[in-house]
């Protein structure tokens, strides 16, 4: 399925019959030079609005320069965001041209069959200029709306091409294509013109942020040609989804494995699988939706709507109205949405007898073969585990960037946490963390002292007058630990693998926002997770935060999660102002750390267990 | 203040959205937008209770729906003429996703518009003025639920352009394209879409400067004029004024002269009139047997299908000049084609 150049005649065509307007010459000396001046600064700051996204727009091509879509760098190393369509026009490597001339291979990492969304990455340089991300929720119809891309494949030279024009539509929905395939579901609609070859291509909003990604128009009986309506798909979509795209998944979308409609004026549970997560949580036939994920649900549409732009395995809040008339939160994981899997032969590459294939031929059907085994790899799963491990290196390298690398750290640092539980202080806890990894830290709760250390090895406890060893799933299911081990691997780089490699795992939410969920395996085959939150027009779209840390995906064993809020700088050392235990999808607070005093010590310390 | 000065202004605020009020560079993620932003957002959002949803009879590829803008608040409606109206059930959604049953007060097949009433109260609508509104060159926003984008109450889609002319349409086209023949506000926002006619231009403060029209097709370039009907022609075809307007001649009838051609086959296979009919126009505009037709109304024939083509063209009772070829001579001469049975 390739894309042709599409001939520009037919959008010239277009054009004939609309006349040309007489432009009447007008005196324009009724305006104060000021007037003047905020035109001329406004013409200004379009241009240089344009000028400063120009060089992160990629025009997409297959390995041989053929066919044609458009991309978005997102990341200075070359991660580049498209459509799922394009990449299956061109493959799973191909080249990609930038506004400065240049032409750079590409890998695909991930894609999104369903939401029609493919991360690739762009090759030979780790400076590329990138545009950032724009949040998606606050853009209302009449906003500015710029796209920029290759549309009928133009451009010789790579330059992309810009449109203007407003947004027409919000949460609009375009039903997709085959079994759960290319839905647009809460998506932008503009009136910038969008043809093909524009697909993949990024809408910008006034400030040059990417409020979307265009992939569809509607065309109808005129050909594909832009009458005016073109859908993009929303930024809060794809960052949703870029953390499973990242992890080299070919992506699945959420379901709860229910539906809802409209049933004597509410929106009601119509149907229901008593097997799915949703229904353990509680929900049962005929309860009343009144919210999803925070939003007031109006329609069953608007559930629809909403429910599209969410990845298999994500946690969502729902609020329900039983026939009782009692409320309830339920929280569940989402179940993923399966979609046909392609039905091909594969070329089997042999050649006629009488003409053996040329090098072009063959490499073409090595791509293909490979495009074949993506398409029909198993969904939701991690492909290329060493591909995933760069991207972990790559989000601990985001997140060290923001560090003041400048400051010389010292030996280490004391701090004193307040704990608190339903408002009242229960206790203190006083921490030592060293530069080479090891930390002490005396926790005490009512009357009750414990002091856990880790002297580089293994962990230790005494607790009442005992002191011992501890197994690593023992030190994992320690809140103390675990709330000192997140400060632990923030700072000192060199503790992040220490319970085992980290796999990015997938997109997922923390502390009730976006996140990068990433797993690690320790020697006793058991599992951690990390929750890391940013690159998210939702959380901070330019840093990687560690936000929580739990043995287990769901805070469902008794030790919990532990979230961390507002990290600080002290004197080149990071800690958040507030930890928190919490349990359940829910993350309900079962214990506060609030973060008291801090010292940065000259000397290194004995770690000791005995009490200071 | 004068227009100019009025243009100018808008030009300024439009563009000094791109500058923003704290103009101190990039905002970040989550920053309020700038008042000066608000004021398109907040023009569309405050006219969406003013226009309809209509859903009807679809017949083939034909679409059956289409908009509506509401000027009356007791349910008056304007939309376009369509076969979506000729159902036994019109449904009208208003803004706020109520379904309303609908009927049909009025049609009019030459400026293609109707009236449709429904029972319910509409506090927000359009007064239909009598002046003209809008001119060339300014602002507009196109309101119209093209391509069925919305279905309960999602707002309708809105697109930005500019008035590029007003004018009327009578000579360009034939009657086949288009039965509508007065003024009209050419615009260049993709308009001419399925479902888009009814729908609102507005001016950006908010005055409405027409009703988007029917699609109007080029049979022959296969292209659109995106257009509005006038507010004030819209105001007269609702207090029933137009009814002597324009010749009411059924789009759907064909011309004929009077002639049978010579078959001579091949490739170039001219026009030669092999038969004229005793008393048809062609007989009476003096055309004889071995006349080769080289001109029919202005379009060069040079085969049979030319003629053909450009007989399909002609509206009945309308003058045409014909020019053939006889011997060596060129003649002229007037004609009024007759209905074709």
């Amino acid at each position: 399925m390739k894309k042709s150049r599409w001939p520009a005649v037919a959008l010239l065509a277009c054009w004939v019959v609309t006349g040309v307007a007489t432009i009447k010459a007008q005196p324009l000396d009724k305006l104060d030079p000021a007037e003047w001046e905020l035109i001329r600064r406004a013409e200004a700051r379009r241009v240089e609005t344009i000028a400063s996204v120009y060089g992160s727009v990629v025009a997409i091509y297959d390995w041989d320069r053929q066919g044609g879509g458009s991309g978005v760098i997102i990341d200075p190393s070359g991660i580049a965001v498209t459509n799922h369509h394009v990449i299956m026009g061109a493959g799973v490597r191909g080249l990609g041209g930038l506004a400065d001339g240049n032409l750079y291979s590409w890998d695909l990492i991930g894609s999104d069959p369903g939401g029609d969304v493919a991360v690739i990455h762009l090759r030979g340089r780790n400076d590329f200029p990138c545009a950032q991300w724009g949040n998606s929720d606050l853009v209302r119809v009449g906003d500015w709306a710029m796209a920029l891309g290759n549309p009928f494949v133009l451009s010789e030279d790579h330059t992309p091409t810009v449109t203007l024009g407003i947004v027409s539509g919000v949460q609009r929905f375009q039903p997709g294509a085959g079994q759960n395939e290319l839905v647009y579901g809460n998506c932008i609609q503009v009136d910038s013109s969008i043809n093909p070859g524009n697909s993949g291509g990024p809408l910008f909003n006034r400030l040059g942020q990417i409020i979307g990604v265009n992939g569809r128009a509607s065309f109808l009986d005129r050909g594909r040609v832009n009458v005016g309506l073109g859908y993009a798909i929303s930024a809060n979509q794809i960052v949703n989804f870029l953390p499973d795209l990242l992890a080299t998944k070919l992506a699945r979308h959420g379901t709860l494995d229910a539906n809802f409609g409209l049933y004597g004026g509410k929106v009601r549970c119509t149907t229901i699988n008593e097997d799915a997560p949703v229904a353990r949580a509680g929900l049962s036939l005929g309860d009343e939706l009144l919210e999803f994920e925070g939003i007031a649900i109006q329609s069953a549409n608007q559930y629809l709507n909403l429910i599209c732009t969410l990845p298999e395995g994500w946690p969502v809040v729902l609020k329900v109205r039983k026939p009782d008339g009692h409320q309830r939160t339920i929280a569940c994981r989402l179940l993923g949405l399966p979609y046909q899997r392609p039905q091909f032969a594969l070329p089997e590459g042999q050649p006629p007898p009488d003409q053996p294939p040329d090098q072009r031929q063959q490499r073409q059907q090595a791509l293909q073969r490979e495009m074949m085994a993506l398409l029909s790899a198993e969904q939701g799963r991690i492909r290329k585990e060493d591909v995933n491990r760069q991207y972990v290196e790559w989000l601990w390298r985001r997140a060290d960037a923001h560090r003041n690398q400048a400051i010389d750290r010292r030996a280490g640092i004391h701090y004193v946490d307040d704990l608190v539980r339903d408002g009242q202080s229960v206790g203190t806890a006083e921490s030592t963390l060293l530069a080479d990894g090891r930390w002490r830290v005396a926790w005490r709760l009512g009357d009750t002292l414990a002091v856990y250390s880790f002297d580089g090895q293994r962990c230790w406890a005494r607790i009442a007058e005992e002191t011992r060893a501890l197994t690593l799933t023992e030190a994992k299911l320690t809140p103390a630990i675990k709330a000192t081990w997140g400060i632990a691997m923030w700072n000192v780089p060199a503790q992040r693998d220490l319970f085992g490699k980290a796999l990015l795992d997938g997109s997922d939410k923390a502390d009730r926002k976006p996140a990068f969920r990433l797993k690690m395996i320790d020697s006793e085959r058991d599992w951690y997770y990390v929750w890391l939150a940013g690159l998210n027009p939702l959380t901070d779209p330019q840093r990687v935060t560690l936000t929580k840390v739990s043995a287990d995906l769901d805070c469902d064993r008794a030790a919990g999660g532990i979230l961390f809020g507002d990290w600080v700088d002290c004197d080149g050392w990071q800690l958040p102002s507030v930890r928190r235990q919490v349990h359940s999808l829910l993350e309900i607070t079962a214990l506060e750390m609030h973060l008291r005093d801090w010292r940065v010590l000259d000397e290194p310390i004995e770690i000791g267990l005995d009490e200071e | 203040m004068s227009r100019a000065t009025d243009l100018i202004r808008w030009w300024l605020w439009v563009l000094a959205t791109f500058v923003g009020i704290n103009s101190g560079g990039t905002l970040a993620a989550g920053a309020q937008p700038s008042d000066v932003d608000e004021r398109l957002p907040r023009l569309i959002e405050s006219h969406q209770p003013r226009l309809v949803k209509i859903f009807g009879a679809g017949v083939g590829r034909v679409e059956g729906y289409s908009s509506g803008i509401l000027i009356s608040d007791d349910g008056l409606i304007v939309t376009t003429q369509g076969v979506f109206l000729d159902g036994s059930q019109v449904r009208v959604v208003t803004g706020d996703g109520q379904a309303h049953a609908a009927t049909v007060l009025k049609r009019d097949r030459t400026i293609q518009l109707a009236l449709l009433k429904i029972e319910a109260a509409t506090p927000d609508y359009y007064e239909l003025s009598n002046d003209v509104v809008g001119h060339q060159g300014d602002w507009v926003v196109a309101l119209s639920n093209a391509f069925r984008v919305a279905d309960k109450d999602e707002p309708l889609s809105a697109m930005l352009g500019v008035i590029s002319l007003r004018t009327s349409i009578d000579a360009r086209l034939t009657e086949r394209d288009v039965a509508y023949r007065g003024e009209m506000v050419l615009i260049d926002a993709i308009t001419s879409n399925p479902g888009a006619g009814g729908g609102a231009v507005i001016d950006l403060d908010g005055k409405l400067v027409g009703v988007i029209g029917k699609i109007i097709n080029s049979t022959e370039t296969n292209t659109r004029l995106n257009y509005a009907i006038p507010t004030h022609v819209v105001a007269a075809f609702v207090r029933g004024e137009l009814t002597d307007a324009t010749p009411v001649s059924r789009p759907q009838t064909k011309a004929d002269l009077g002639i049978k051609l010579f078959e001579l086959g091949g490739k170039r296979n001219p026009a030669y009139i092999d038969r004229v009919e005793p008393g048809s126009p062609a007989h009476e505009a003096g055309l004889r047997t071995d006349d080769m037709i080289v001109s029919l109304a202005g379009e060069r024939i040079g085969s049979i299908r030319d003629y053909e083509t450009a007989l399909d063209k002609l509206v009945p009772g309308q003058e045409i000049v014909v020019i053939v070829k006889r011997g060596s001579e060129l003649l002229r001469t007037n004609l009024v084609p007759r209905v074709r049975e």
